[in-house]
């Protein structure tokens, strides 16, 4: 494998930089994971911020980690239109190793301010993601990359989600982000253990892996057993770290390992030293992999064989069953009221197989959509 | 041996160093950002004001499980 860095999912946040800065000046961080996107909508960035980031740019140390973009939502809409053209001017700004984008459609009023849900595996979703990552690839002319998703409906579709991704990726030469977390979240949520479910991902295309912690959320419908959220808000739980362990041996182009926590978890000085501690251990078990490196077999160089010039791929039908799907998810007040709305709705014996979902699953999807509903500001 | 110095290696080249002029301006940041409010959230808007306390702002928001 080749040099793998050490990095962290660095923001604009003052918890965050306060955290991370004994380990910026003790040179211990390699690389930073900059959501550029989350600063669209403002108009200037402080000259600190920009400074720092392009520290990380200029030593080709720079990844970028979209989370607007809204890759499969069935409608076009000019929001992404918008946000293709912020994103081509970022990138003449700073130099991207590569840039990633999450797996799913977000619900929330117009698509880009809920939390992502997953979308089925059809060849019509599969055409739908293939054409925004082109464009996606077109607009940064860098390896674009996509990150499992943690939440899912049933547990066929957890053993489905890697070979989608790897079919989704394969069209721009892309490579995928392994979130071991959201691997953590399903081993419990579905009962399946990490070896079998790692199995499943096209593990020569992991470019980069996160890792972070979470919370338990009590579900009566799955009886004594608790619910995992990748909610970011705590420590990163030990077997994160051996999973972290053995994944790292089956992943020959890894190159950045990302350690995200939220800023808001992070507003003591306990909780950041914290944080610095589990980062320190991340990159102690990098380290002793670094000894093993080899050359990558796969840089995910772009590829420029295809024509942007066509009109953005649209489903109007998929984007009618989203529409419908959020307002459900927004507005039911529990799992037994979903469920019925569901079965009325255009979801109901489609590719969705909304009859399948863990009925606990589809509580924690309300849930996150009631968090989400009014967007991240 | 051979092992050692290819430790060695491999540590030097994978150092990132950021300038002290800019830990610098980081440092001074986020130490007024705190000190002008310790209990809102965290994030920085542009011009270095805090953002309100019913902001909220995540490192990944779109993981999927928040």
């Amino acid at each position: 494998m080749p040099e793998i860095y050490a990095s962290i999912a660095c923001n604009l946040d003052a918890h965050i930089l306060q955290a991370s800065l004994p380990l910026f000046e003790e040179e211990k961080v390699e690389a930073i994971e900059w959501s550029f996107d989350a600063l669209f909508n403002f108009n200037e960035i402080p000259s600190w911020f920009t400074e720092l980031v392009r520290e990380f740019s200029d030593h080709n140390r720079l990844i970028g980690h979209g989370v607007y973009f809204s890759l499969f939502s069935g409608k076009w809409s000019p929001e992404q239109q918008e946000w293709l053209h912020r994103l081509r001017k970022v990138s003449n700004e700073f130099h991207f190793d590569h840039i990633t984008e999450h797996f799913g459609f977000m619900t929330g009023a117009d698509f880009h301010k809920g939390a992502p849900i997953g979308i089925p595996f059809t060849t019509q979703t599969l055409a739908l993601g293939k054409d925004r990552l082109r464009r996606i690839q077109d607009a940064c002319r860098c390896p674009v990359g996509l990150e499992n998703l943690a939440f899912s409906y049933s547990i066929e579709e957890v053993k489905k989600h890697g070979d989608f991704l790897n079919q989704l990726v394969e069209s721009v030469n892309g490579f995928i982000i392994l979130d071991l977390h959201n691997l953590y979240c399903q081993v419990h949520n579905f009962d399946i253990a990490f070896d079998e479910i790692v199995k499943l991902y096209p593990l020569d295309k992991v470019r980069e892996i996160h890792i972070s912690g979470g919370s338990w959320d009590k579900n009566p419908l799955r009886g004594n057993k608790k619910v995992r959220r990748d909610t970011h808000d705590a420590s990163v739980p030990e077997a994160v770290f051996q999973y972290l362990r053995k994944a790292m041996r089956f992943c020959p182009n890894l190159k950045f390992v990302v350690m995200e926590q939220m800023g808001t978890a992070l507003h003591t000085v306990e909780r950041q030293q914290m944080f610095r501690n589990d980062f320190l251990r991340m990159s102690s078990i990098i380290e002793s992999s670094n000894l093993d490196q080899q050359h990558p077999t796969n840089t995910f160089a772009p590829v420029s064989n295809f024509n942007i010039n066509e009109p953005p791929l649209e489903d109007l039908f998929l984007h009618s069953q989203q529409v419908q799907l959020s307002q459900i998810l927004e507005n039911a007040s529990n799992v037994d009221e979903a469920r019925v709305m569901l079965q009325s709705s255009d979801l109901a014996n489609t590719a969705w197989k909304v009859e399948n979902w863990a009925p606990y699953m589809l509580e924690t999807a309300i849930s996150i959509a009631h968090k989400w509903k009014n967007g991240f500001s | 041996m051979n092992l050692l110095k290819k430790d060695q290696f491999t540590l030097a080249k994978n150092i990132m160093k950021v300038s002290k002029s800019v830990l610098k301006a980081v440092a001074v940041a986020v130490t007024v950002t705190t000190l002008a409010s310790a209990c809102s959230d965290g994030l920085i808007k542009p011009g270095g004001e805090k953002t309100s306390k019913t902001k909220t702002f995540d490192n990944c928001p779109a993981c999927g499980m928040g």
